[in-house]
């Protein structure tokens, strides 16, 4: 088990490299410069020269491969550079909205876990009829619909109509926070409950496919509950791991709902900072994500084999 | 998205198994037993027609503008009402149909004629091949999807074509993984054996047996992902980066929309259904597929 | 939105060598109602070091947290840092008399509570010659160019000298004139990261700012005029739609970005929101490659500018905040000629047609469409992805196909926009954003913003340049609205038309000056203030 996690820790740096490389090359190779974008949201006309002067003190003007080159040598010191747009330093960027992401993730998470057991179980025990149907339409209608619409649906029904909770940002006290957190992570998790749903569904339909469980119901232990208090353990893990497995999906999916809320998340930095060419943002923005995708399937590989011994760790 | 919960299977070594049978087989029985399955299936059909006889029940031009007749809201003339550049909204709906169902299919075509062979390579391959591609695929898993898309649009430029191959072109990694993983666990089956015992080349084992063996999965993920592209174009336009405008593009409607939701809010409400509904029942079918194939729901 | 350029009237009589006598200090009368928070929303924010902080929405608490030397409001130089001024004869030197007694914010890093000091005349300096100096710093070229030499005569006075006279294009002068004030020993210990904790000497003292989400505010008591208000709150929000959900929720007092066309009409016939113009129509045009066949032809630039019906995509997209006009300079700009519009732009498809086949370019395969160089005509469209540009594009694609050309879209973020722009590639560019007197310099001047796509025009140059130093201001109307005839003669300028551009506020909110791109909170004349009771 240590060397498994040792070894694929080891190969998490190619990847993270790779990754770096390939965002380096990428966000370079998108037309545009930032300093005209900087100065084009001012409408201001910056003459070629004063261009040049800005990119010169920026370190623009160098060739690619030494910009490149010199964010390794940073990034290996710890220095992730700086951002153009808001000269403060990229590491600042992150830390100030990696919380927020995290923690509107996690929230979904906790929804989805909330909503698609009770509903996966209900619609397994009555396989085939309306209540099934119905259960199953319930959890795939929010994930049929564009995230921003859903949300902001959501905010004129709870925020303007009903003005229970808040419409955008985030609150400052604890109960204001939570408030503030319920509708977008309500919207991000619909990503996630249709899936989730039918994972709790099948595995509840295995569970009740067990020639014991049949044994059991034809001995006229009539009552499913009972069986499945003790199934359902046996049957919640692989769930769980495929939660967390979607983890990194649920972070895509902030993106969106971050711009609705007004949610000061790391997805919503990304972008912008994608259309103000604001290159060593990005880069360092990518890199952090696709790290705590990559841990966070390590951590996934690790449970499914303590889980499923015949799943072996190589 | 679905791509974990097939992986899952092939993890127990399931879908090997009830591969044997081919995608054929998989029992229409099953299928026409799912209520939900049959009411996506005729949904489906439905959109389907409606994309192909869009120019004959469309009742306008969806593309001509009249300024003298704008934000209307609906009408006798016009049933969901007009829009800011005085446009027949269910013209444009239903327009809009042919290229929503364009997109979807159009991605997952993409992204299955990259993946699925590569897939097969990397696992029947292994080694040097398997290493190299499944490496670019831990990279490309890595990146945050919709980030990557926006820079990919971005640097190839605005457009419906390029949206799609750009879509594709992040998604076709999921087909990779799929197909690896399972050809990995029919290499040695009996019947690959067999055919290699009978001379049979790689490249036809490849594509003669072991390609049509997984084509089952795939087809799966192939029908949630068609949901999925419906949705990221949408997401996309969103974002100012999707479908050109004047092109009736339901994602693309419903972005523009956004600024009448208050005072128009059927402009708004006629695309995000029109998604809703399709990505719905092309989900149902996708539900019915799956379950179909997987043995232990079978009763 | 970009910057529009809308202080005018101001400036001319600073400008004309009139020596503007600060009003006299008001009464200092106690607020109708003391304290409470204002709250508002902008689409974003970054840090608030002036020096290079672009963003518009940012000025909105550097303005309320540094000192300036003037204020500028309903187009009136209020004094600020500055007690009062004198501007010599020729237009060339400024002397500025600063305001004894105003004090560097405490309870900080730098300044320990109680322990701050005076904002004095070398401190003016320091900040205007960073930012003329820094090499990172945004302030154009043009403000550079204006610039001769500061200097402190004693701790309140300061003395501006400029090259040339800046009669049109204040916004040189404004760009140095503006200058927010800071304190150096802030700038030594915070280097880069000053705009995070930005210290100054304004009505408000900088509490905190959680980027892309809000800045916390609080009033300065030793400001010279009390605040009202104890506390302002800005709050960014990224997507138009839900910041009007969170106006009409309560959650916010005033949406400073600008206010779609549709919710215009809407929150203006409701008595809880009050709707405040900026004040400068702004213009909605395209430009395109000039140098470039066939656009060098005036005369396809004429078909560019008559195929369309401008005045009606203008108002189905703009609404009520529509006005009639076209041209480079909007109604109540200098330069104005009012029959601009109808004597060029008016929308005639067959005189389009006309001059098509005039050119040369026809339709010889009968397929409805027209060829040129043996070609279906196919030409690209470059806009902006923000709304409502992507409908005037599509508005320009059915214009087009009525007359037989095609239209391509390329719709795309602002950097490929304005990178596309910069390489001049051939087709037709969308913009809008530009206004006044500044504007039409800064566009079409000489080096001017349009200049990439190849505009250049001796005549226009020359009636521009001389506008920027004349001092007679009948004089400069004319010039201006020589240049502005031309443009459209030459059909530099097929224009859509003018809008106007609102903020919008809860009526609670009193006393309130907002607009042209500046919050002023706390002035001689204003002093923002919440009737708690109507909240």
């Amino acid at each position: 088990m240590k060397t498994f996690i040792i070894r694929r820790l080891i190969l998490l740096i190619p990847i993270v490299f790779g990754v770096m490389t390939l965002t380096f090359i990428l966000i370079h190779a998108i037309p545009g410069d930032p300093i005209s974008v900087i100065a084009g949201e001012q409408s201001r006309q910056l003459t070629p020269e004063e261009r040049d002067r800005i990119a010169e003190s920026l370190g623009l003007n160098d060739p690619l491969i030494v910009q490149y080159v010199r964010y390794i040598g940073n990034l290996f010191r710890g220095d992730m550079g700086m951002s153009i747009a808001t000269r403060a330093p990229v590491s600042y960027e992150i830390a100030e909205r990696l919380p927020d992401t995290l923690m509107l993730t996690a929230s979904s998470m906790f929804i989805v876990i909330l909503l698609s057991l009770p509903i996966g179980i209900i619609s397994a025990l009555k396989r085939g009829t309306w209540i099934d149907t119905v259960a199953m339409t319930t959890a795939l209608i929010g994930v049929s619909m564009p995230a921003f619409w859903f949300g902001i649906m959501l905010m004129l029904l709870f925020s303007l109509t009903l003005g229970w909770l808040p419409t955008v940002g985030q609150g400052k006290t604890t109960i204001d926070y939570i408030k503030s957190l319920i509708l977008p992570s309500v919207t991000l998790s619909m990503v996630l409950l249709g899936l989730v749903t039918r994972m709790v569904r099948s595995s509840m339909l295995e569970v009740l496919n067990k020639d014991y469980v049949r044994t059991a119901h034809a001995k006229g232990l009539r009552n499913q509950f009972v069986i499945l208090r003790h199934e359902l353990p046996n049957a919640l893990i692989p769930i769980l791991t495929v939660i967390t497995g979607q983890f990194a999906n649920l972070l895509g999916g902030v993106v969106v709902i971050e711009t609705v809320f007004g949610w000061p998340g790391i997805g919503r930095l990304t972008v912008n900072s994608v259309f103000r060419r604001d290159y060593q943002v990005v880069t360092g923005a990518v890199l952090i994500f696709s790290a705590i995708v990559i841990i966070i399937s390590l951590i996934t590989d690790i449970l499914y084999s303590i889980i499923d011994p015949r799943i072996r760790l190589q | 998205m679905a791509e974990k919960v097939i992986k899952l299977n092939v993890g127990k070594e399931k879908v090997a198994k009830s591969n044997s049978t081919s995608l054929t087989s998989i029992t229409w029985r099953q299928i026409k037993k799912n209520r939900l399955a049959i009411l996506g299936a005729i949904t489906l059909l439905l959109l389907t027609l409606i994309a192909i006889f869009a120019p004959i029940i469309s009742p306008y031009n969806p593309y001509e503008t009249n300024y003298s007749s704008v934000k209307k809201p609906p009408s006798a003339e016009h049933l969901l009402g007009e829009d800011e550049l005085g446009r027949d909204v269910l013209s444009r709906m239903i327009y809009g149909t042919q290229i929503s169902l364009l997109i979807g299919v159009g991605v997952v075509a993409i992204a299955m004629t990259i993946g699925v062979p590569l897939g097969a390579i990397a696992g029947f391959y292994g080694g040097i091949s398997d290493q190299i591609i499944m490496r670019i695929v831990d990279i490309l898993m890595a990146f945050p999807f919709i980030v990557l898309a926006i820079a990919m649009v971005s640097v190839v430029g605005p457009g419906l074509l390029n949206m799609m191959l750009i879509l594709g072109g992040v998604t076709w990694i999921w087909y990779t993984r799929l197909v690896r993983g399972m050809v990995l666990s029919l290499r040695e089956a009996d019947f690959v054996v067999a055919a290699r015992a009978l001379g049979a080349s790689n490249r036809s084992i490849i594509f003669r047996h072991l390609i049509p063996n997984v084509l089952g999965v795939v087809v799966v993920q192939a029908s949630f992902s068609v949901a999925e592209a419906i949705l990221a174009s949408a997401a996309l336009s969103y974002l100012g980066l999707g479908a050109q405008p004047p092109t009736a593009e339901w994602g693309a409607m419903l972005s523009s929309a956004k600024e009448f939701m208050r005072t128009l809010p059927v402009m708004s409400i006629a695309p995000g259904i029109a998604i809703m509904i399709t990505v719905l029942a092309i989900n149902f079918i996708g539900d019915a597929l799956r379950d179909a194939l997987d043995p232990t729901l079978r009763q | 939105m970009k910057r529009v350029h809308v202080l005018l009237f101001s400036v001319l009589i600073l400008l004309l060598g009139i020596t503007v006598a600060p009003l006299a200090a008001q009464d200092e009368g106690p607020c109708p109602q003391m304290g409470g928070t204002f709250t508002f929303g902008v689409d974003s924010m970054i840090p608030f070091d002036p020096l290079t902080s672009n963003s518009d929405w940012s000025y909105y608490v550097i303005t309320n947290v540094f000192s300036m030397l003037f204020r500028i409001e309903s187009g009136q130089p209020v004094p600020d840092l500055a007690e009062s001024w004198d501007i010599s004869e020729d237009g060339t030197v400024y002397t500025w008399y600063l305001r004894p007694g105003m004090m560097w914010h405490d309870g900080n890093e730098i300044f320990a509570e109680g322990e701050s000091r005076e904002v004095v005349a070398s401190d003016v300096v320091y900040s205007l010659m960073r930012s003329v100096e820094d090499t990172g710093s945004m302030l154009p070229a043009d403000m550079r160019q204006v610039f001769e030499s500061i200097e402190a005569v004693d701790d309140y006075t300061v003395v501006l000298t400029l090259n040339a006279p800046d009669a049109i294009i204040y916004d040189k002068a404004r760009g140095l004139t503006m200058t927010p004030i800071i304190p150096k020993e802030a700038v030594d210990f915070y280097g880069d990261e000053f705009g995070l904790h930005p210290i100054g000497s304004g009505p408000f003292e900088f509490v905190s700012y959680s980027p892309d989400e809000e800045v916390v505010l609080t009033k300065n008591e030793d400001y010279f005029i009390e605040p009202c208000l104890d506390s302002v709150v800005v709050k960014v929000m990224p997507d138009v739609s839900s910041a009007m959900i969170a106006l009409e929720a309560g959650d916010i007092d005033w949406w400073g970005s600008v206010l779609p066309g549709d919710d215009y009409d809407r929150f203006n016939g409701d008595d809880r929101f009050q709707i405040i113009n900026f004040g400068c129509p702004v213009e909605t045009r395209i430009t395109f490659s000039v140098n470039q066949a066939p656009f060098d032809d005036v005369r396809f630039r004429q078909v560019m500018a008559v195929m369309k019906d401008g005045q009606a995509i203008n108002a189905a997209l703009r609404g009520s905040t529509h006005v009639h006009g076209g041209g480079t300079a909007g109604p109540g700009v200098a330069g104005y000629v009012e029959d601009l519009y109808d004597t060029y732009y008016t929308y005639n498809p067959d005189l389009a047609k006309q001059l098509l086949d005039e050119i040369g370019i026809v339709d010889t395969d009968g397929d409805g469409l027209r060829e040129w160089e043996g070609e279906n005509m196919v030409i690209p469209m470059y806009s902006g992805n923000s709304a409502p540009f992507p409908d005037y594009v599509a508005a320009m694609v059915d214009a087009a196909a009525n007359v037989g050309l095609t239209i391509e879209p390329v719709i795309t973020d602002f950097g490929t926009f304005s990178a596309t722009r910069n390489n001049g590639e051939w087709g037709i560019y969308q913009e809008a954003g530009w206004c006044g007197e500044g504007g039409t310099n800064s566009l079409w001047g000489e080096g001017g913003f349009a200049s990439p796509l190849g505009y250049a025009d001796d005549q226009i140059f020359e009636w521009l340049a001389q506008a920027a130093v004349e001092m007679d201001e009948a004089a400069r109307e004319e010039q201006l609205q020589n240049a502005t005839k031309r443009i459209a003669e030459l059909y530099w300028d097929p224009s859509y038309g003018f809008f106007n551009i609102f903020t919008v506020k809860r009526s609670y909110v009193k006393d309130f000056f907002g607009g042209e791109w500046t919050l002023n909170l706390v002035t001689e004349d204003h002093n923002v203030w919440i009737a708690e009771d109507e909240r």
